[in-house]
């Protein structure tokens, strides 16, 4: 990316593009996790990717699939970021990247889905599952500090939380399964 | 797919996100994802689970604490909704949207988040953190002080520095240095100097600007619109993102500039040129789209110091009770990418003005990389740098600090460079691998 002057939409479009872009955000976030894998890469690229999407707004045709269009640019994006800005060396090559971005478009279709079976999944846990659940979401310093506070082996709570995400899989599937018959 | 296949998927998962991966793990996860589908179909309800179970943890702690000891706001987790909004807020700034309330009275409420020898004309008594302040007409004459405005905005301020705050969203810079760190509520904070408005769009970036109408903007993550005042520009701001530095002034316009001096002057010196003992800096990664800069701070070596560009936290400080050797005093900084410290590859090349002592600070538990070995010799002193992330804390090595999290030490390295390019490598290979910090002194001005 240079230096050179954007082209840039018309003002009447911001209305639209906020609209769009609000209405898509779980969606992009969940397409990008599943190319970088980690929630603040994701959020990282996002943020990212939302600029040049304006900047680019101008070839979005309304009325069109705005999902697909954003997630292009959120794949070079994606990119980009494992070239240049990556915190791990350990991530997904070319060939793997394009493999999960084709099967991820059509696969967000599931998603609204996944997202209303996931409340009466979490609901299903035990609660202090659930908290653990949450309290690895909360953890600034990682499992290995989760771990410390709760007085537990990295090792334990790292299978448990694995396990934990394997139950909640597992049910989110069992019950969009069972609404699609 | 058996159970214990889908087990052990799972904890391929947990692994990859949170970067605990072997490099056997990896290569298994990847081969599990190319080759198996239904594997593809899991790590995608996988990803669904992960974001809805952080969506809502978010949710429910947003309001618990607004401001978070940490200030690297560009990592906060983000209500749903909020986030939504604010990836949208984005997009309203550059349309010249005012989104947040401007103060009545003029001027920004400001927290003190750190100073180091600062002195601020017209505010009496210790800059101690937390002290609020009513920021108006503004004069830093030594020192750095960073505060936190209203607006969740965290500037990092050098000396000498003159300003003026309009409200907790525009600071008039006439001359001095500002970093930012914008954070999620304060994108749209505007900077205006002489040459024209700096405008974020997102994150981290610097200013320096002086009374001759010249002002640098270097980007350390994320973007921001220059809007030069210069008329042959032909009009329209121009975007800068990650990595990129440009120039612009009231006489030449906007034009790229590789290197970001933070200078940290001496009171007196009105020079707004880095005129220091590096001449260049540049690495062996940037391309014809991106290209890395490197801050390089004119006598920063001194505790407090951020260490990495592109970590907002760890700073240089002796260990305890000891003090920074005598002879790094007053050394020039640079502040390299911790990010780059797996690059195998990796080459930066400083352009030095004249025959100079060059210091690189390197983890006392890292394997050292045989370039080190070859041109450097230990000094036998050290420092540490922190706070790392507390995921780390069980690293070798680490020094758990009063604030729970981890420090590490450096070992101080030395080599006598004569004037012309001197070449570093990579970091080394370890597991846990850190990257390098570096000093430099002109030869004839260090103490034996």
């Amino acid at each position: 990316m240079d230096a050179s002057p954007p082209t840039e939409p018309p003002h009447s479009r911001h209305e639209e593009f906020v609209t769009l872009l609000t209405a898509s955000h779980p969606k992009l976030l969940c397409y990008l996790l599943s190319l970088l894998g980690r929630w603040h890469d994701a959020q990282d690229v996002l943020q990212r990717a939302s600029a040049l999407m304006w900047q680019k707004f101008g070839t979005f045709q309304s009325g069109t699939d705005f999902v697909a269009w954003a997630s292009t640019v959120c794949f070079y994006e994606a990119k980009a970021f494992q070239r240049l800005a990556a915190r791990s060396p350990l991530h997904f090559d070319d060939e793997l990247l394009a493999l999960l971005s084709d099967e991820r478009a059509e696969d967000l279709k599931h998603h609204d889905a996944r997202m209303t079976a996931l409340d009466s999944c979490l609901a299903k846990l035990r609660e202090e599952d659930r908290h653990l659940v949450n309290a690895s979401c909360d953890a600034h310093g990682g499992i290995s500090a989760l771990a410390a506070q709760l007085g537990r082996a990295p090792a334990t709570l790292y299978n448990k939380l694995s396990q934990l995400r394997r139950i909640l899989a597992d049910c989110v599937t069992s019950h969009t399964m069972e609404e699609a018959t | 797919m058996t159970p214990e296949q889908k087990n052990r998927l799972f904890i391929l998962f947990t692994g990859h996100a949170a970067e605990t991966q072997t490099a056997d793990e990896h290569a298994e996860l990847q081969h599990a994802l190319r080759h198996d589908a239904e594997a593809r179909r899991l790590w995608f309800v996988h990803q669904d689970v992960e974001s809805g179970i952080q969506s809502r943890s978010a949710v429910q702690t947003a309001f618990v604490s607004t401001k978070r000891a940490k200030v690297s706001a560009w990592r906060q987790r983000r209500p749903l909704a909020a986030a939504a909004a604010a990836a949208a807020a984005v997009f309203l700034i550059g349309l010249g949207v005012a989104f947040w309330s401007v103060s009545s009275s003029g001027g920004a409420v400001a927290r003190v988040v750190a100073a180091y020898d600062a002195r601020l004309v017209g505010v009496e008594g210790d800059l101690s953190a937390g002290r609020k302040l009513q920021l108006k007409r503004l004069r830093l004459e030594t020192g750095r002080l960073e505060v936190t405005l209203a607006s969740g905005v965290r500037l990092e301020m050098i000396a000498p520095l003159e300003g003026e705050f309009s409200h907790d969203m525009r600071l008039r810079l006439d001359s001095g240095s500002v970093n930012a760190d914008v954070g999620e509520h304060g994108k749209g904070f505007t900077i205006e100097t002489a040459a024209g408005e700096i405008v974020d769009l997102g994150t981290e970036f610097g200013v320096q600007a002086d009374r001759l109408g010249e002002s640098r903007v270097a980007v350390f993550s994320g973007s921001v619109e220059v809007h030069s005042r210069e008329p042959r520009m032909g009009g329209g701001p121009v975007t800068l993102t990650e990595g990129m530095a440009a120039r612009f002034s009231v006489q030449s316009g906007l034009r790229s500039w590789r290197e970001v001096a933070l200078a940290a002057r001496e009171a007196g010196l009105a020079s707004a040129h880095y005129t220091g003992i590096v001449e260049r800096v540049r690495d062996n990664l940037g391309d014809d789209e991106l290209q890395p800069f490197y801050g390089v701070v004119r006598r920063g070596m001194d505790p407090g110091m951020l260490a990495f560009t592109d970590k907002p936290n760890p700073r240089w400080a002796p260990r305890p009770g000891d003090k920074v050797p005598s002879f790094l005093l007053g050394a020039d900084l640079i502040r390299t990418y911790h990010q780059f410290r797996y690059r195998k590859a990796y080459e930066l090349t400083l352009s030095l003005r004249e025959t100079a002592e060059v210091y690189v600070l390197i983890n006392a538990q890292s394997q050292l990389p045989e370039w080190l070995a070859e041109k450097f010799t230990n000094t036998g002193e050290s420092l540490i740098a922190g706070p790392f992330q507390g995921s780390i804390a069980d690293w070798p090595g680490a020094i758990i600090g009063a604030d729970s999290l981890p420090y590490f030490e450096f070992a101080i390295w030395k080599a006598n460079a004569p004037p012309g390019e001197f070449t570093l490598g990579a970091a080394g290979s370890a597991e846990n691998q850190f990257m390098y910090g570096i000093a430099i002194k002109p030869k004839n001005h260090s103490t034996p």
